[in-house]
């Protein structure tokens, strides 16, 4: 999810382009970040020991720690923490950027501080944001008064990822009333406090989600389309249905509705969380003490 | 090869199903959209079995369970459910249900569910 906030962001801001951005995840799938980039993003190296390391490197058939330890940059304990660091998806993230020649970490350093900046979030949030911690990073999305809502959030980013797009991620959720939107679907779960999720996008916004989950090519958000949809959601509330059972909380699922000629989705206070899914932006909704309706035109 | 009549009021969730039964190499008999339309069904092709959602506008899965077991005691019924229907899955076995599949299918779980419900 890093890996999409990220390089979302570096498109906004000119840095790259929309042919990179699809190379960007080819070579991410293949890459981990090399000693070096970490070394330097560690700050036990500079950039130019590193690149001195690396040239060495290309001479000499030796690993890039031994080097750095024979040439007095690194001790052989400080290799061992890097080796294990090497996993880190925002090094792994930099790192890719670099092998294509974009920008090396410095500059991606920076670009996520004016990031930080704009978004007005913490150095913690920084962290949790480059930690790739699903669970970590959704709250950060949600407006400040959202605590009863994250649970539902994560699960039902969690799920999305897992059945529909591995690399879905949110924008900045917000509290509204109602929702314009073209089609989508709800689905309403009884309980203590009862709760109304939906799913909603404009045009074909839906399209890709409703055929990698219905496992059909539907040709355009109609009907069917919106029943996988409403498919998709009756598995986030059952898996939220689940977990609330764990706590001896019982709720009750009530069949899935949808909707292509309804204007909007509200009538009460709703977390809109919006996000980018098979590269569309789609609206998951949550509303907790209430039953949603669509808004007829 | 069985008879199998599926009773579910999405159109996803039943051609799914109906895709990996048929793999199996059962024939579908007939498709009903909610628990009302899936007794009459029952009451006229007698399947060797029968899948019932248990969310269903109408009639649900555990309503039309009750109406098929009494009009067939015999009758063997899956229910499908999406996770967390825990007291209406305990409900549904009250009224006989024989096993539970859990939305979203995974095809190794609905053969090994089908076939022992089959068999037994």
């Amino acid at each position: 999810m890093i890996a999409n906030i990220i390089v979302s962001y570096l498109i906004n801001k000119g840095k790259i382009s929309l042919d990179q951005y699809y190379q960007f995840f080819e070579e991410l799938s293949k890459v981990r970040a090399k000693l070096g980039l970490i070394a330097v993003h560690e700050g036990l190296m500079t950039e130019y020991q590193a690149d001195t390391v690396n040239m060495l490197q290309a001479t000499m058939d030796l690993k890039f720690g031994d080097l750095a330890v024979e040439k007095g940059f690194l001790t052989s304990n400080q290799v061992q923490e890097l080796l294990r660091k090497q996993a880190d998806p925002y090094l792994s993230v930099a790192q890719v950027l670099e092998n294509m020649g974009i920008m090396r970490l410095n500059d991606l350093d920076i670009m996520m501080k004016k990031y930080q900046v704009e978004n007005e979030m913490s150095a913690s949030s920084i962290e949790a944001l480059k930690s790739d911690d699903i669970d970590r990073i959704v709250p950060l999305f949600l407006p400040a008064e959202a605590d009863e809502y994250v649970a539902f959030a994560t699960l039902a980013v969690k799920t999305l990822m897992r059945c529909v797009d591995n690399n879905v991620f949110p924008i900045k959720g917000y509290f509204a009333e109602e929702v314009k939107c073209q089609n989508g679907a709800l689905q309403f779960v009884d309980g203590d406090p009862c709760l109304t999720a939906a799913m909603c996008g404009d045009g074909n916004s839906l399209l890709a989600a409703a055929s990698t989950f219905g496992k059909e090519d539907f040709p355009s958000v109609n009907m069917d389309a919106l029943d996988a949809i409403a498919e998709l959601l009756n598995c986030i509330c059952g898996l939220y249905a689940s977990e609330l059972s764990l706590q001896r909380i019982t709720m009750e699922l009530y069949p899935p509705e949808y909707d292509d000629t309804a204007e909007g989705i509200g009538g009460f206070k709703t977390l809109v969380f919006p996000m980018m899914l098979n590269d569309k932006l789609v609206n998951l909704l949550i509303c907790i003490g209430e039953k949603l309706e669509f808004i007829q035109i | 090869m069985a008879k199998i009549l599926i009773v579910d009021d999405s159109r996803t969730s039943r051609r799914m199903l109906r895709t990996i039964l048929e793999e199996m190499g059962h024939e579908i008999v007939a498709e009903a959209v909610n628990g009302e339309e899936g007794f009459v069904k029952y009451k006229e092709l007698s399947p060797d079995l029968v899948t019932l959602d248990i969310t269903m506008p109408v009639l649900d899965g555990i309503q039309a369970l009750s109406l098929i077991k009494k009009h067939d005691p015999e009758a063997k019924a899956v229910m499908i459910t999406a996770a967390g229907q825990r007291d209406k899955m305990i409900k549904a076995v009250k009224y006989g249900a024989a096993e539970f599949i859990t939305k979203p299918y995974e095809k190794e779980v609905v053969e090994k569910i089908l076939d022992e419900v089959l068999k037994s």
